[in-house]
């Protein structure tokens, strides 16, 4: 069943055109990936689908009814996980839950228990009565994801959640978004972290200056570049010669060379590697390392925009 | 809307430390200025004159009356030598119905004690003026017939009396003019409490600005609370928080230093002027933070529109004393000139509610100008 359905909506600030003609839907109890690099629209997008923003066009339509004109439906059910932390530092982590709970319109009881469950939820029972500006940034990452779900929202927006932390708390983070979504939660997930999107998103929709440029499941769209590998090379200093004798391979598939890096998308990666390592040799340079990568959403979003993802 | 109350609640419990800061500086300030004893600090100035004529004996005792002064007599020598050693600040020297003020110096206190000296001196030489056309006016019609001169005279007693004639002319020109006449204790106390309550008031509704640089600003808007109730709970917790610090300060002013704020209906004007003053410094807060992006901005801005809105409403000094027009005419837009107005009318000079409709009257104004531009940039800054 979809449960949101993005209608072609399109966003500008002055010149610059954040989001441009973007459709998509979710269905209810999926966890939905955004992926992109920065500037690629997904905050823009997630900003319109939570109703921040007005679209210039288009038209997003949660449960069957636009959100444009009855924004209250989706208020209610909706939890944002905001990429920039939305708490207030000088209160304890408890007087923040307590405060969006009360927002959404928990009261007594009910509220304690449902402070009592999310602490516990989020890992962070024994801290929960501390200042939240005496928190580290991963605790901090933690109790924004608690203050969301404090209403039950039965739809998640999580915006790059993981910025910044540490592995420990990026591991709970990504643990409680499976959790949640198996109870049923819809979540959708935006992050620049292909390997997050690759192991939670069911469903993944790949970003680009404000357009999609492709979506579908994690399979369908590293059918994309027909199962081939990627071969990254980093050397010390790139020289032209090395460019030079490379792209005299018949067989070479896609180049992307950032600063002193080549990525090179083949069909035939292992036996472009010997050839690769010879031309090193030849053309005397330094290389750093040489990495072979198996078909990923990082070598489809390579193959799809010619620029890595966190670039 | 309750939610938003709540949150002000608990972070003004978590910084109910500066709130009280705030309060105890104010009473600190009041003490210090406003001294103590329930007075002004009062400078002495000696007086000197070589005759003790009925108009110097009348000049000193209309002096002694003054509150703002302390006044000595003293010989002309040591008046002299006192003020050029800067003992005193200045001394006067009463010759041949006539005052000169000695002095080294020019400043505020200076100026006050001229103009307050000037204005004593000419007050009792109308006073000896009127005083003398009677007595003439009797001595000229001595001899033309006893029982007409007692008809006379008694018909013109009887007059003056029952009119007061002469009596309501010279207490309304002293009332209206002499700028003296003010209780500096009860001004610096009301120009004090106002000033520094519109800190907490404009720093409390700048909360809206915290919640923009932490982000939780947006997280309320997508949430099931309109606008209009974040607005509401914003100004609401922020007029409840400067009202109580206003009567908070009523309270211990009147307990601790003694502070005379009138009889019960007295009070209770001074409470709605005081109310008012806080909702149009909430709205001027509003307005203020919907000028700036930012809490820091707001705390750059704040102390120099407080600070030079009170110095030119009056808080620190009465108005009376500014002589330039345009500096009077800007006074006018202040909330502190009308708000030190309305309140000096009711405790110093007695007034009632009708002589403080024009007060009431432009801080609603002031509330509704404020509150719109705020509302206005606060929505364009979103």
């Amino acid at each position: 069943m979809v449960l949101l359905d993005i209608k072609g909506i399109s966003k500008s600030f002055k010149e610059l055109k954040a989001v441009d003609d973007l459709s998509f839907t979710i269905d209810e109890g999926e966890i939905f990936g955004l992926l992109g690099p920065n500037g690629a629209g997904k905050s823009t997008t997630i900003s319109m689908i939570a109703s921040l923003l007005p679209p210039d066009d288009g038209d997003i339509i949660y449960k069957n009814e636009s959100i444009m004109t009855k924004p209250n439906k989706l208020q209610k059910e909706l939890g944002l996980v905001p990429q920039d932390i939305a708490l207030y530092p000088t209160l304890s982590g408890y007087d923040n839950l307590k405060f969006w709970g009360h927002v959404y319109g928990i009261r007594g009881k009910e509220l304690k228990n449902r402070i009592e469950e999310i602490t516990e939820l989020i890992g962070l029972s024994d801290r929960i009565k501390d200042r939240v500006d005496k928190y580290s940034g991963g605790m901090k990452r933690r109790l924004n994801i608690g203050a969301a779900l404090i209403h039950k929202p039965r739809l998640l927006i999580m915006d790059e959640p993981t910025v910044g932390i540490d592995p420990q708390s990026r591991n709970h983070i990504l643990n409680t978004v499976k959790m949640l979504n198996k109870e049923g939660m819809t979540i959708i997930y935006t992050s620049h972290y292909m390997e997050e999107v690759e192991e939670l998103c069911d469903r993944i929709c790949i970003l680009d200056k404000g357009k999609v440029l492709a979506s579908g499941t994690k399979l369908e769209l590293i059918k994309l570049i027909n199962g081939r590998e990627r071969i990254d090379v980093q050397f010390e200093l790139l020289n032209s010669k090395f460019m030079e004798e490379i792209k005299k391979l018949f067989y070479i598939g896609e180049i992307t060379v950032l600063d002193n890096r080549v990525s090179i998308i083949s069909e035939n990666a292992e036996n472009l590697l010997g050839d690769l390592i010879q031309i090193i040799k030849n053309s005397n340079t330094r290389i750093l390392s040489i990495d072979v990568q198996k078909p990923s959403l990082e070598t489809v979003f390579l193959h799809l925009t010619g620029r890595a993802l966190r670039d | 809307m309750s939610s938003i109350l709540m949150l002000r609640l608990m972070q003004y419990k978590r910084d109910i430390s500066i709130v009280l800061l705030m309060t105890a500086l104010t009473i600190g300030f009041i003490f210090i200025f406003a001294g103590p004893n329930n007075g002004v600090y009062k400078y002495k100035i000696l007086v000197a004159t070589d005759e003790k004529t009925p108009s110097y004996v009348r000049f000193m005792n209309e002096l002694y009356k003054n509150k703002s002064y302390e006044f000595i007599e003293a010989d002309y020598d040591t008046v002299k030598a006192e003020v050029e050693e800067g003992k005193i600040i200045a001394g006067i020297y009463f010759k041949n119905d006539e005052i000169s003020i000695l002095k080294t110096k020019e400043d505020i206190n200076i100026f006050i004690l001229e103009n307050l000296a000037s204005n004593t001196l000419f007050s009792i030489q109308s006073m000896s003026d009127m005083a003398e056309t009677i007595v003439n006016y009797i001595d000229n019609i001595k001899d033309v017939d006893n029982n007409a001169v007692e008809t006379i005279a008694y018909n013109e007693i009887l007059e003056s009396v029952t009119e007061k004639k002469h009596m309501t002319v010279s207490k309304e020109y002293l009332n209206s003019v002499n700028t003296l006449e003010y209780d500096g204790t009860k001004h610096l106390t009301i120009g004090i409490i106002l000033f520094m309550s519109m800190f907490t008031i404009v720093f409390g509704i700048g909360s809206i600005l915290e919640d923009k640089e932490y982000h939780t600003w947006d997280k309320m808007l997508i949430s099931p609370l309109s606008r209009k109730q974040i607005l509401g709970g914003n100004l609401i917790s922020t007029f409840i928080v400067g009202a109580g610090q206003i009567l908070l300060l009523i309270v211990l002013t009147k307990q601790l230093m003694g502070m005379d704020w009138g009889d019960g209906e007295d009070i209770k004007l001074v409470v709605l002027i005081g109310l008012l003053f806080v909702m149009t410094t909430t709205s001027l807060g509003l307005m203020l933070s919907g000028a700036v992006k930012t809490q820091r901005q707001l705390s750059t801005i704040t102390p120099i529109i407080l600070t030079s809105t009170s110095m030119l409403g009056g808080a620190m000094w009465p108005l009376d004393i500014v002589q330039s027009k345009l500096l009077l005419f800007l006074a006018n837009f202040t909330p502190q000139k009308w708000a030190i107005e309305g309140m000096e009318k009711i405790i110093i000079y007695g007034g009632e509610l009708n002589d403080i409709i024009s007060s009431i009257i432009v801080l609603m104004i002031m509330t509704v100008v404020f509150f719109t531009i705020g509302i206005v940039t606060l929505k364009h800054a979103d």
